[in-house]
């Protein structure tokens, strides 16, 4: 019993000296941090050929070195529709119907900035485009979106020489927007 | 007879006994003493961003001009963007983001926000530390501590960047009252290059993320 009495009283002991060395005037100053990110995101708000149905056949021949004027009439032949996706507004889509080598059309479309973030806009994906469509985005890639604000660009398509007759192509193209401050020009 | 003589003898002692107290002459001094201890306090006495619109001080924030070059969201609250940390940055030529610093009712607590942070936006906090007690103290410890998950995007980084500088482990802070000094330090905030779209499209987008930032300071004689 007196053992154990002993133990007590240095237990008592050592946990006093230890209070004495913990015994430390201190003070703590806080900074409470909050980081809420933005947004990049861009829609499509509207878009429209420039060879609908009923309407002669565009020619932008000169995009390529050739002649401003074709040596033959234009004729209404072939037809461009296209839309937005549905469900999705940063797809749209582009029919052309009965087209024919050398046949030329023209897509606009305007695309929204609707996130908080300035996009510029890096250049088309054109990788799924066969061979003999060319698609040419024309040159606005470097020019900036500011959010709540909108662009237009056109798109010209052009069926090759080399298409075929009867023949179905699809593909997809993509305007690839980045943060403007991760756009680096060539 | 012996019984007379044992008598005499008790007597004797008795008497001797009370002879020797009241024999002793004796003194004593006092001294009052009072011991005014001190204390350990320091407060924040001074706040600002490099992005809040304000030039505060030329060697720190000297492009925070409220300007936005090529594009200007915010208007006079806030600059052309930081595109890096500590004084006087680079900044880029677009006013996206914003920063902003509040003080507490508790003077010892700032509330520091980013608004509309994208990946390489950077900011600093700066802010004057007062040791307002009477005792040096030493910073004991700095600490970041996330609240909430700070890797939104499952790269296995953190989606933002928190730097402390200007202040270090050890380093001392003088009673403003008698040194006439205080010490400035910072928080460098980075939203991180590697915040990317996973392959779920999910990119740390309008998230919002939370920290607590810790000065410890302690009484200058306490070992590290």
């Amino acid at each position: 019993m007196k053992k154990f009495t002993l133990i007590c009283l240095a237990l008592v002991l050592a946990l006093g000296t230890l209070g004495v060395a913990y015994a430390m005037w201190d003070k703590t100053l806080y900074v409470e941090g909050t980081v809420d990110t933005g947004e990049v995101n861009a829609k499509i708000g509207s878009i429209a050929s420039d060879d609908p149905a009923g309407t002669t056949d565009p020619y932008y021949g000169d995009l390529v070195g050739m002649p401003e004027k074709p040596e033959y009439p234009l004729k209404d032949v072939a037809t461009t529709t296209c839309g937005i996706d549905e469900y999705d507004n940063q797809r749209g889509w582009v029919i052309i119907d009965d087209g024919y080598p050398c046949y030329w059309v023209a897509v606009h479309l305007t695309v929204y900035n609707n996130g908080t973030i300035p996009i510029i806009y890096e250049g088309v994906d054109v990788t799924q485009v066969p061979g003999c469509i060319t698609c040419d985005p024309g040159n606005s890639v470097g020019e900036q979106i500011d959010p709540y604000d909108h662009l237009d660009y056109t798109v010209y398509f052009h069926v090759e020489q080399c298409a075929n007759e009867n023949d179905t192509y699809k593909f997809a193209f993509g305007f690839h927007f980045v943060q403007y401050n991760e756009y680096e020009p060539d | 007879m012996k019984k007379i003589g044992l008598l005499a003898l008790a007597l004797v002692l008795a008497l001797g006994t009370l002879g020797v107290g009241y024999a002793m002459w004796d003194k004593t001094i006092y001294i009052d003493t009072t011991v005014n201890t001190g204390e350990v306090n320091a407060e924040f006495v001074n706040a600002f961003t490099d992005d809040d619109g304000v030039v505060d001080d030329a060697s720190k924030d000297a492009g925070d001009d409220g300007g936005g070059t090529d594009y200007d969201y915010w208007g006079p609250f806030s600059s052309d963007d930081p595109s890096e940390g500590g004084p006087n940055p680079a900044r880029y030529n677009k006013d996206v983001g914003m920063c902003y610093v509040t003080t507490d009712e508790d003077p010892q607590i700032l509330h520091f926000y980013v608004e509309n942070g994208y990946p390489c936006y950077w900011n600093t906090l700066w802010f004057e530390i007062m040791n307002t007690g009477t005792v040096p103290v030493n910073i004991e410890g700095l600490t970041v501590t996330p609240k909430g998950d700070m890797d939104r995007d499952n790269d296995g980084y953190d989606d933002i960047y928190i730097a402390i500088s200007e202040l270090s482990d050890g380093l001392q802070i003088d009673p403003y009252s008698w040194s006439n000094e205080t010490q400035w330090g910072n928080v460098e905030i980075h939203v991180v290059q590697t915040l990317n779209d996973d392959a779920s499209g999910f990119g740390g987008e309008n998230e919002t993320y939370e920290f607590e930032v810790e000065i410890w300071l302690v009484q200058w004689n306490e070992p590290q």
